[in-house]
């Protein structure tokens, strides 16, 4: 069921257009991603969404409640901020109240509320601390319960864990989803990175210059991008360029790439081909090409190159392969000596074609 | 054309459905009272400095000029001072 | 290490050594001629003069000040919550321009044009009079306490807007996005959040203003109507007509610590809020 129903959606500073048709219908206790680089609008649409920004046309509903004319706080929406947005001369409880002293809730209700907030987010015995005297992770935590306390509509966390360390963001990323799943509320998370859009959303809206490029599931928009941006922004950022279907067919067969991820203009295009995959996904040898080894495997793209560069990932390394004019980034298990020659073969199977 | 019309109807709908009218009059209100209050003085002393007879109750001087001897705002000062 | 101290003490000493000699010297010498005799014994009859003579007057001053600094704090604080927080802009702008011109204005030309503005027969009545607002026989004349208070707050209105403005434009305006969404109002906003956190910058301007307002001459001789007048005219009159430098030093040291007096209860105040005490 259809909570929260973005329409038409048009925002612009001055002559600059920010988001251009944004169209997003969202679920009861469902949470989004909205994903992109730096600058595509994504934090322009919650600032939309939130009442803070004025909208040029379209409408947004929650349920049938219309909330695009009303000012931000009639919305019943509230935003966990990058910057926390706490307020310092307040105790805790005192953050995390304020949203029902504002609703005029009675006093002793606030306390019983603020406790189980505490409670839930995990900072019991934290109430009379100045949030200044709080860690990040902390902060943010107490900046999610003062969010939830009001019981929002919508929540929507504007870049929530960007200010944390990492090794903390990785805690507070498995809190926050535990959290909407056990609570049910509905949200919307903005994020850049595409990992933390991957393990927290049930789906992904990924953003570029103001306008949804692909609407799905993670596993869609990281198996089947609908766009060469898309393929990119996952993490497909390999890219070979060829010029005519032809030249594409020297190397792997028609058949083997109807079954991967072709799109349906592809036979007709004008344009050259543009090919992505994922660096993991490309075996690399130090075996000459024409190894028989290297041909068990038939529907694969085989490219010639040296090692240019290679760099120490952790469990792998992460080998820089010029080939031509292209670099290609492969992942590999041992380390390569700058200059190797070397054999890439990318399977049919991990190729995204646009 | 259909959209600045759309734009301008959600613009009244946000003028009625917050009734932020009579905070806009009051804000214009106190705005207008701010600059009566900065502006007069000194429209007072710019009117003074290009008049020669200014009596009470005229709006305005009955005579203007430009005679520095007898308006010289630092003579004026110490003349008047107790 | 030492070496590197003493070669810091000589960096600072040609600082140091004016601060000493043009600031120090001139208030400690006029605080030592306020309780001293001529001879040099120490002495609390300047003081006592000058509480026999102006005591009056230092109520004046003490209500002149309180009363501007309150009408200066309401003011400047709605003006820099209007242009900080309104909706509409475009009006908000233009105060936004207006406000800063008295700070281009010296003292005593505010004084000279309040004081034919104010006047019974000023252009203020007159345009009463002209718009139909007042009879001639009803006009009343600003000139006085009320007029002294008018000129102080209309020139020092700028001064602590622009102060009190800076401020709440330095707090993180997601800080005040978090609360409207949470439903609170502006008016909420601006009393919960906002003004809590700039309480010392408030207390900065009004500070300044203070020492401002009991340094102005010009102000208490042109607005004035004599008696009772402010410290500082008293001061100059001891030093013009009688060249009684010691009374005028012990008018001084009552206007140094009234002035220290509300600091030490700003401090205080911001202490207090700290925790500290």
């Amino acid at each position: 069921m259809t909570h929260l129903l973005i329409e038409n959606l048009h925002a612009s500073y001055g002559d600059k257009v920010i988001l251009n048709n944004i169209n997003l219908a969202v679920a009861q206790g469902e949470m989004i991603a909205l994903l992109g680089p730096s600058g595509c609008g994504k934090t322009t649409l919650l600032n939309a969404l939130c009442g803070f920004m004025p909208i040029q046309s379209g409408c947004i509903s929650i349920g049938d409640r219309k909330i695009s004319t009303l000012a931000a706080e009639k919305r019943n929406i509230t935003m966990v901020f990058q910057s926390y947005a706490l307020w310092p001369h307040m105790t805790v409880s005192q953050n995390i109240g304020y949203g029902l002293k504002v609703q005029k809730v009675e006093r002793a209700e606030i306390e019983t509320r603020v406790n189980e907030l505490l409670s839930i987010v995990n900072l019991e015995g934290l109430q009379d601390e100045k949030v200044t005297a709080l860690s990040g992770g902390q902060r943010q935590r107490v900046a999610l319960a003062r969010a939830l306390a009001i019981r929002p509509d919508v929540l929507v966390l504007d870049e929530p864990l960007s200010n944390l360390d990492a090794k903390v963001r990785l805690n507070v990323r498995h809190e926050i989803k535990a959290l909407q799943k056990k609570l049910g509320f509905t949200s919307l998370i903005v994020t850049h990175d595409q990992e933390e859009a991957l393990v927290m959303a049930d789906r992904i809206a990924v953003l570029n210059q103001g306008q949804i490029e692909q609407l799905g599931t993670p596993e869609e928009i990281y198996h089947q991008p609908k766009t060469a941006f898309v393929a990119d922004f996952m993490g497909a950022n390999n890219k070979l360029t060829f010029s005519s279907l032809a030249s594409l067919q020297q190397q792997i067969s028609l058949s083997s790439l109807t079954q991967s991820k072709m799109q349906p203009s592809f036979s007709n295009k004008s344009t050259p081909y543009q090919v992505f995959f994922r660096s993991e996904d490309v075996g690399l040898t130090t075996l000459s090409q024409d190894h028989p080894k290297l041909h068990n495997e038939t529907d694969a793209i085989r490219i010639l190159g040296d090692v240019q560069q290679s760099a120490f990932l952790g469990g792998s390394y992460q080998i820089s392969v010029r080939c031509g004019k292209h670099t290609i980034q492969a992942d590999h298990h041992e380390n390569l000596l700058e200059g190797t020659p070397v054999t890439l073969c990318v399977p049919a199977g991990a190729l995204h074609i646009f | 054309m259909r959209n600045t019309m759309k734009h301008q109807l959600s613009l009244l709908t946000l003028c009625q459905s917050n009734k932020i009218r009579p905070s806009f009059w009051i804000q214009c209100v106190f705005i207008l009272l701010f600059a009566f209050a900065l502006f007069g003085p000194i429209t007072n002393l710019l009117i003074w400095t290009v008049a020669e007879t200014w009596y009470f109750p005229h709006a305005l001087p009955s005579e203007w000029g430009l005679n520095i001897g007898t308006k010289s705002l630092i003579l004026t000062v110490m003349s008047q001072a107790p | 290490m030492r070496s590197s101290t003493s070669y810091n003490l000589w960096l600072i000493a040609p600082a140091a050594l004016m601060v000493g000699l043009f600031f120090l010297y001139p208030l400690f010498f006029s605080l030592y001629s306020a309780i001293t005799t001529d001879e040099g014994g120490l002495t609390l009859a300047h003081l006592e003069k000058a509480f026999e003579l102006y005591s009056n007057d230092i109520l004046f001053t003490i209500i002149i000040v309180l009363a501007s600094v309150v009408l200066l704090a309401i003011l400047s604080i709605s003006i820099a919550a209007l242009i900080t927080l309104s909706p509409f802009r475009s009006i908000v702008s233009l105060l936004g321009f207006i406000y800063r011109i008295p700070l281009f204005i010296p003292f005593i030309v505010t004084a000279q044009m309040m004081r034919t503005f104010l006047a019974k027969n000023g252009l203020m009545n007159n345009a009463f009079i002209a718009s139909g607002m007042l009879t001639p026989l009803e006009t009343v004349s600003f000139l006085g306490w009320s007029g002294i208070i008018i000129v102080f707050v209309w020139k020092q209105l700028a001064f602590c807007t622009l102060l009190i403005t800076g401020a709440m434009a330095a707090l993180d305006e997601s800080q005040i996005r978090a609360a409207r969404n949470l439903g609170a109002s502006r008016l909420r906003i601006l009393f919960q959040i906002m003004l809590p956190q700039i309480t010392p910058t408030i207390g900065v301007a009004m500070i300044l203003s203070t020492v401002t307002i009991m340094s102005v001459l010009s102000v208490p001789l042109m607005i004035g109507t004599g008696t009772p007048t402010m410290i500082a005219t008293d001061m100059a009159f001891r030093i013009n007509s009688y060249g009684d430098y010691h009374v005028a030093n012990a008018l001084g040291l009552v206007s140094y610590l009234i002035c220290a007096g509300l600091a030490w209860f700003y401090l205080r105040q911001s202490l207090k809020d700290k925790g500290a005490i």
